[in-house]
Formats: structure tokens, C-alpha cells, sequence
């Protein structure tokens, strides 16, 4: 039996200006999942999600494909990522898993969410499974092994639509800022879906995540929402500046308390 | 063939598409039946069909080829459409359909380039914007339907990821309807994608088989190829319960099935979700989607269509899967027989007659889903190979 879910513990204390960092696993060598969990561990993020690559990833833009293809060319795979996360000392931080459906499905579902439960794996975030499919088939074997699935909503979601997946949602509310895939420079911060979401008065938090860039985005962000989520800048950073403590530190550091931002 | 409320065929299809895509997605399911059976859409629909596709397509009886294997052969003629394929029925529907939907902007995938062709034609014709994603490799090795999807109008974008070819070119599309959701249509080319589209591109194909039912009485057997396998469900659609009619759907086994380099995923996969439904999808152990191989554009796809996975599993059809060698010696057969070049698509349905065994008032109707004036670079560089061996 795992001890409490480390999300619920994470939200049990604090619930505003949470920040969430996304990269893919064993990306970009064979073997840096490990040294990337430590840096995100020693670094001022309260969340980690870690992409498991899949061979076509269509919610996502060039830099996640980019990092996809070179995590599965690095020979990476779901079951040799859970055996290296199982061999760690999980820290109390949450650590979600991001994918696409079919290595999931492949896995089995259940089988995944048992041994997220043993590993200590707070939640699942699968974009290609639709919130009505999950309640068909995976719920009760969600809060059988007590591993959250995160939902998406994004500005194209009726307020109707919002509450539902409100409805069905535990962990949190992953929000996409605009309609686009991931890591899309021509789009930006949605405020009109901003001040949606927040008159919604959602049962759930709420972070906000794709395309979020700088100081500013997060800040913005946090005004409506309880956080958020960045992925392709962080690896668009790695790549620049390499996977090291410094480089980690610095990005975390631009994002929460950058003084000046490019415009 | 119905969907359940959920999109699905028994446990195939769905729609596993992400939230982003959701309103699209409802926007469709709920417009596309009424403007199916809508008076103004059905017959702006069958004018189209009839004085500019030049429908009903016909059915003929292939008299050399007949004596040649010794029973009954009709090929319905799907290579005399305007724009030399079965592609065209649907693209016109769902070009249509997109301008009642009020949408400005079209998107395609496209393999062979029928497809793009088809909807680069229907897109000049209704004056909408058109964007055709197309793998690289299928960029050269079909350059003939580039030209002409450039010489109507459509912008051909090459794309360079994965196997550079059908299934990375549906990835891109299904990226760019999730970056201009609000403006653009998604016009499928296949019986694949997130429900409703299987449904939607089954019952535009159908117009094949509505026409066989007036052309001949039952025939002993039905032989399509499948890509993804639109042309197959428009060819079976009238007869999927008639028992007296035997379905065959012709996989591409590229090398063959072992060999590592095919694209038969029936034959060569398991049930798997890709590009919005959940179907037989060529992979390895950890559910990632293995690169197929056919030397037939139109068929080189890792997956197959929720219906037919569904008719493969409750046996109302049959599958089988026909090596690259054996499709290109029965295009050379046809043409030396019959005077007709087939698509390389269309060939793999016709080497299935090779593994018939019928008495001579048995009678099969192949479906030559279209012509083969694309592939005449690919045919002249095996005709040394196949005189040879004649
Ligand atoms: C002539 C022809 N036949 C068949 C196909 C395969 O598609 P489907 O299986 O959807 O009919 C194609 C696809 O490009 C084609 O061009």
C-alpha cells in the first residue's frame, strides 16, 4: 500500500503559483530521466510531469516531436521508464505521467495504475482519451489505485463542457491556453478564457499550460488560474543550455522572478 | 454498418481526439447526417456525381481476362471518375459539406495524391482554400498529383517526419485542425480518423455499391484493396448482410508479411489507437506505430478503417494480403489483357485473382478504385523484371 497521493498532498498546502515543468523522459540521453527528477527535485517546482514518448505525437509542435523522436531513437520505453522511476527514491513532489493513449493502452491500463501506485505516481495526463471514454472504461480503476487522470479543457470548451469535466475531474485541471498544439509561438495567453475559468469556480484547481514562454505568461496566469504547466520552452532551454543544476536553476529563476522580459 | 452512440464497430473506432478537437468534432456529428439527407445537399451531391465525376461508373465484363483465369470477371470502373479514382465521390461530399458548415478553409492528408487531387478539384469547384499535407517520399515518388494539385490551386506542403509518407502526413493535418480549429474542415480521405468520419466517408463511397446493385445481380465475390480502406467499404456497403456475396479486402504485404516491411495491418497488427479510433495498427510491444511499406503510396498506411477491423472480427468479410511483386504483375497482366493501366492501388486487388479458385459461371467483381497514369514511373522500372518472367 503507497502512501498518500502526492498531488493531494501537494494542493493540501498550497494552491497558488504552482509551477509544473514538463520534459520528455530520457530525453535528451539515454539515462537523464534520473538527473532531470534531480535537478527538479533541488529546484523551486512544485510539480513534474514526464513525457512518455510516442512514435506520433499529434497535440504536440516541433520541440516535443522533436525531443519524442529522440527519446525513442535513445531506445526509451514505458516499462523501462517506470522499472528506472521504481528504482528511485520518489521525493515527496508529485510526478504525473504525460502520453499519448496507445503505449498506455499496450501497457494495460490497470497494470499501469497498479504499478503507479507502488512507484508512487500521482497521475496520468492522456490527451487522446476523451473525458467520456474515461468514464466508461478507467474510473473505477482510477480510484481503485488512487492515480488521478487529468483532464484537458481548452478555450473551445462550452462553459457546460468546463463543468462537466469539473465534474468528473480529480487531481486537477489541466487548461490549455489557446487552440493550438504545443509549443505554438504564434499563439498566446488566452485572457477571455482566463476570465472564463475563473468566474467558473471550479471544485478543481486548475493550471494552465501550452504555450506558456516567460515571467510574464506565468504571472498572468496565476492571476486566474493556480499555475502553470510549461514543456516547450523548458526543453527549447535544455537544448540551448544543456540538462545541468545551473541550467535548470536559471530557468526556473526566468520564470518566477524575472524582472525584465523580452517583449 | 452502424456506430454505437460512442462511435464504435463492436470494440473498434471512437474517438480518442483531444479536448481541443472535441467542439469540431460535435460540430460534425451532429450536422453531418441532417445535411446527408437534406434535399439541397442531395442534389447539388448527385448532379455533381453524375455530370461532373461523369457517374454512375461503369461495370465491365473484362472478357480476356475472364478466359485468361476462366471464370467471370467485371471491374467496376472507379479509374474512369474525373480525377481517376474512387477519391473524388467523397472529397465532393465533404467539400459540400464543409461550405453548408460554413467552414472557409480545407485540410487533406493525402498518399497516392488521389486524394489531394480529388480534393483540390472539389475545392477549385466550391472556391475554398485548400492545404494538402503529403509525406515527402509520396512527394517524389507520385510527383505527377503534385503537379496537378498545384495546377488547381491547392498549396502541396511536404512533410518531413517519421516514415515521410501517409501516416505522417495525417499527424500534420490532424496538428494544423488543431491549430485553426474555428476556420477549417478536415477532409479525410479514408474510412479512418475519430468518428463520425469512418461513418461519413463509408456512406459517401457507398454510391459503388448502390450502382452494383443496379449493374448485376449478386456476385459470388466483391475484391477491393484497402489502405485505409474507403473504396472496400464503398464497394461492400450494400452487401455487408447479403450472405450470398463473399467481401474480400486486399492488404498491401509490401515484402511480405515477415519481412518486416509491410503495410498489412490486419494480417501484421493488433488492436491499437492512432489518428482518433482505436483499429488494427501495425506496432511493436510498447504501442508505438511501426513505419509500413508498400511500393503502392495509397496503401503504405500502419492502420485500417474501425469498420473493416470490425468485419474482420466477426468474419462478414475476409482479408487477405498480396506481396508488391505480385500487385505489379497484375497491373502488366491487366494492361496486356484489357488495355488498362490500374493504380498500383488497385493492382493488389487484381493479383488476388491469382489465389481464386472458381468454376466458370462463378463470377467477381474487382473494384479498380483508379488509374495508373501516377505510377507509369514505378511500372516502367519493373518491366524488365516482369517481361522476363512472362
Ligand atoms: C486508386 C486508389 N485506390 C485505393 C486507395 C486506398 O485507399 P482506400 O483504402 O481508402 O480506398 C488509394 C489511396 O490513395 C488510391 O489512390
Amino acid at each position: 500500500m503507497s502512501i498518500k497521493n502526492a498531488l493531494d498532498q501537494l494542493f493540501s498546502h498550497k494552491s497558488e503559483q504552482i509551477l509544473s515543468l514538463f520534459c520528455t523522459a530520457e530525453y535528451p540521453q539515454k539515462g537523464d530521466t534520473r538527473k532531470l527528477l534531480d535537478h527538479l527535485y533541488k529546484a523551486e517546482v512544485d510539480m513534474i510531469e514526464l513525457g512518455i514518448p510516442f512514435s506520433d505525437p499529434v497535440a504536440d509542435g516541433n520541440t516535443i516531436q522533436e525531443a519524442n523522436a529522440i527519446a525513442l531513437s535513445n531506445g526509451a520505453n514505458l516499462k523501462m521508464i517506470l522499472d528506472s522511476l521504481s528504482k528511485q527514491n520518489l521525493d515527496s513532489k508529485p510526478i504525473l505521467l504525460m502520453g499519448y493513449l496507445n503505449p498506455f493502452l499496450q501497457y494495460g491500463i490497470e497494470e499501469l495504475c497498479k504499478r503507479c501506485n507502488e512507484i508512487g505516481i500521482a497521475g496520468l495526463i492522456i490527451p487522446d482519451l476523451p473525458p467520456e471514454l474515461f468514464c466508461l472504461k478507467y474510473e473505477s480503476i482510477s480510484e481503485k489505485y488512487g492515480v488521478h487522470f487529468i483532464h484537458l479543457i481548452s478555450p473551445e470548451s462550452s462553459d457546460d463542457r468546463i463543468r462537466f469535466i469539473d465534474a468528473i475531474s480529480t487531481g486537477f485541471i489541466y487548461a490549455v491556453s489557446s487552440n493550438s498544439t504545443t509549443g505554438n509561438e504564434q499563439k498566446g495567453n488566452n485572457q477571455a478564457f482566463l476570465e472564463r475559468i475563473k468566474a467558473s469556480k471550479l471544485k478543481n484547481k486548475v493550471l494552465l499550460g501550452f504555450n506558456i514562454r516567460n515571467h510574464s505568461d506565468y504571472a498572468l496566469a496565476c492571476q486566474y488560474t493556480n499555475g502553470t504547466i510549461i514543456g516547450s520552452q523548458f526543453i527549447r532551454h535544455l537544448n540551448d543550455n544543456g540538462l545541468s543544476k545551473v541550467s535548470v536553476d536559471q530557468f526556473v529563476n526566468s520564470i518566477k522572478y524575472a524582472q525584465i522580459h523580452s517583449l | 454498418m452502424k456506430a454505437d452512440k460512442n462511435g464504435f464497430y463492436g470494440e473498434f473506432g471512437g474517438a480518442f481526439i483531444p479536448e481541443l478537437l472535441y467542439k469540431n468534432q460535435q460540430e460534425l456529428m451532429e450536422a453531418y447526417i441532417p445535411i446527408l439527407n437534406s434535399a439541397s445537399f442531395k442534389n447539388k451531391y448527385e448532379q455533381l456525381l453524375k455530370d461532373y465525376v461523369g457517374r454512375p461508373s461503369p461495370l465491365y465484363f473484362a472478357q480476356n481476362l475472364s478466359s485468361h483465369f476462366g471464370f467471370k470477371i467485371y471491374l467496376k470502373r472507379e479509374d474512369l471518375n474525373h480525377t481517376g479514382s474512387h477519391k473524388i465521390n467523397n472529397s465532393l461530399g465533404q467539400a459540400l459539406m464543409a461550405k453548408e458548415m460554413g467552414k472557409t478553409r480545407i485540410i487533406a492528408e493525402t498518399g497516392a495524391g488521389q486524394h489531394g487531387v480529388a480534393t483540390a478539384t472539389a475545392c477549385a469547384l466550391l472556391e475554398l482554400e485548400c492545404i494538402v499535407y503529403m509525406g515527402e517520399k509520396d512527394v517524389y515518388r507520385q510527383s505527377p498529383n503534385v503537379k496537378r494539385m498545384q495546377m488547381l490551386g491547392a498549396t502541396v506542403i511536404p512533410v518531413k517526419s517519421g516514415s515521410k509518407t501517409l501516416k505522417d502526413a495525417t499527424n500534420e493535418a490532424i496538428r494544423d485542425w488543431i491549430n485553426n480549429a474555428e476556420n477549417t474542415f478536415y477532409i479525410i480521405g479514408s474510412v479512418v480518423g475519430n468518428h463520425p468520419y469512418p461513418d461519413l466517408v463509408a456512406r459517401l463511397q457507398s454510391v459503388i455499391s448502390k450502382e452494383l446493385k443496379e449493374q448485376i445481380e449478386d456476385p459470388d465475390f466483391i475484391v477491393a484493396c484497402i489502405g485505409g480502406g474507403s473504396n472496400a467499404m464503398g464497394a461492400f456497403y450494400h452487401y455487408i448482410d447479403n450472405p450470398k456475396v463473399n467481401l474480400i479486402g486486399v492488404e498491401a504485404a509490401g515484402h511480405g508479411l515477415y519481412s518486416g516491411k509491410t503495410a498489412a495491418a490486419l494480417a501484421a497488427g493488433r488492436p491499437g489507437v492512432l489518428h482518433g479510433s482505436l483499429t488494427y495498427l501495425m506496432q511493436n510491444s510498447d504501442g508505438q506505430i511501426t513505419e509500413p511499406h508498400s511500393i503502392s503510396a495509397g496503401l503504405d498506411y500502419p492502420g485500417i478503417g474501425p469498420q473493416h477491423a470490425e468485419l474482420y472480427e466477426s468474419g462478414k468479410a475476409k482479408y487477405y494480403s498480396v506481396t508488391d511483386k505480385e500487385a505489379i504483375q497484375a497491373a502488366f497482366l491487366l494492361m496486356s489483357k484489357e488495355g488498362i493501366i490500374p493504380a498500383l492501388e488497385s493492382a493488389h486487388a487484381l493479383a488476388y485473382l491469382e489465389k481464386m479458385n472458381l468454376a466458370p459461371n462463378q463470377s467477381v467483381i474487382i473494384n479498380l478504385s483508379g488509374r495508373g497514369d501516377k505510377d507509369l514511373d514505378t511500372y516502367l522500372s519493373h518491366q524488365k523484371d516482369v517481361q522476363h518472367e512472362y
